[in-house]
């Protein structure tokens, strides 16, 4: 067996919900890295993991994700790829709640790469600019 | 031969500052996750990692040692992750860099762990030949970390001949993470004696110290607990037997310290100063 091939099923084998049978080891793991994305979803993305939660749908979706197989390293951007997503949910508060938290970490990326010294609070002047207003004028 | 102690480490993720604030006065060099310093990979670093280790430990060295380089992937390393390591290096110059001998990366997917690379004289050159490689690039001393994985493997030699063959043929000194050790044996992988007696321990330059959990009969390599008592016990054992130990880490997840009172990590931390000094060697 190849390095190629051993990784390759070692990763089929840590997928959720593939029609493998992994050994223990790698059933133990894989509902743990399931665990630990939740969790890490949870911090970027809270507001739509919240409702999922209460819905019973975290796991599942989060299982969702990692079966794409297109999973970065920076949890930021994987919050990101994951309200993405969701933001089309059939359920229109997982939508919404999917919509505000993939906006707010992008703004929150592009804000880091601004000039940090703003003429006023920036998440009051993008409120004020998205219905109208120019927050110059106040 | 004077009898100098190894320095002391802590690992700090970005995740708990007051931690590395209450710790600092301890310790003698902070260890960085590089992978915690950015948002976004091909990036520039967030400053306010930084920011955090200058307010904190500006006094003390600085050594990066993550997971996302990738180097046992075979379709190649992240070169992502070394351009970030390049960033942090200009920005603040370590003591040196580490990395594990393992993948956290397939075809793109980063796989939500590390797992180890299988045992075998074609992987072993491959991963010569890249860690030669990154010393080469970085200039800077680079150690190899053997990492704990309970998968099953495709070996063709033991953990120990992989490690000094690896480090012999890259030029590369290595780490010994004494927890990676004890889930291995307790995951039926290897026997600890053994393995300390089949290493080549001259190439050890750093001993990492943590604890993780069990389940489901697993023990896993996660660094979420103090360290246990057994490792404690190994630190003692095998610290006097390498004779080029300069450095002592002990690593807790971010996450975790939270959890951990605040008087309890400084009682750890002095524990560890206590025994490296008892043991230490390094002339």
């Amino acid at each position: 067996m190849s390095l190629a091939e051993y990784q390759r099923a070692l990763l089929t084998a840590l997928l959720p919900g593939d029609d493998v049978d992994p050994d223990a080891a790698a059933a133990v793991v894989r509902d743990a890295i399931v665990e630990w994305a939740e969790y890490e979803l949870t911090l970027v993305c809270p507001i739509v993991t919240g409702l999922l939660s209460f819905d019973e749908r975290l796991t599942s979706e989060v299982q969702a994700q990692l079966r794409r197989r297109d999973r970065p390293m920076s949890i930021h951007t994987w919050g990101v790829q994951f309200a993405s997503r969701l933001s089309s949910d059939p359920d229109p508060w997982i939508s919404w709640a999917a919509q505000v938290d993939a906006a707010t970490l992008v703004a929150a990326e592009s804000r880091r790469h601004a000039d940090p010294v703003c003429p006023g609070d920036p998440m009051r002047a993008m409120l004020l600019i998205a219905s109208g207003t120019d927050p110059r004028s106040g | 031969m004077s009898v100098v102690s190894p320095a002391l480490g802590v690992s700090f993720d970005g995740r708990s500052t007051t931690v590395l604030e209450r710790l600092a006065p301890f310790v003698d060099v902070v260890e960085i996750a590089p992978d915690r310093f950015v948002t976004k990979y091909s990036d520039a670093v967030d400053d306010r990692m930084f920011a955090a280790v200058d307010e904190h430990a500006s006094h003390l060295d600085v050594t990066y040692h993550g997971v996302g380089l990738s180097m046992g992937t075979a379709s190649g390393w992240n070169e992502e992750y070394l351009e970030l390591l390049e960033g942090l290096c200009a920005q603040r110059p370590p003591r040196r860099h580490s990395e594990h001998l393992g993948f956290t990366f397939v075809d793109g997917h980063f796989l939500g762990t590390i797992a180890a690379v299988p045992a075998t004289l074609a992987v072993a050159d491959l991963m010569a030949e890249r860690a030669e490689a990154i010393y080469q690039r970085f200039g800077l001393d680079f150690l190899l970390e053997h990492v704990a994985s309970p998968f099953a493997r495709p070996d063709e030699m033991s953990a120990a001949s992989f490690l000094t063959y690896v480090a012999w043929n890259s030029g590369c000194g290595l780490v010994l993470d004494l927890h990676n050790l004890e889930c291995d044996e307790d995951n039926g992988k290897l026997r600890v004696d053994e393995f300390l007696d089949e290493l080549d321990l001259t190439l050890v330059k750093e001993i990492h110290v943590s604890g993780g959990l069990w389940r489901d009969g697993y023990h896993l390599d996660v660094h979420a607990q103090l360290p246990a008592a057994s490792t404690l016990a190994l630190l003692d054992q095998a610290l006097p037997r390498c004779p080029n130990v300069d450095l002592v880490v002990f690593e807790m997840v971010g996450c975790a310290l939270d959890a951990v009172a605040r008087d309890e990590l400084v009682a750890t931390v002095q524990d560890l100063r206590g025994r490296i000094e008892v043991s230490g060697v390094v002339g």
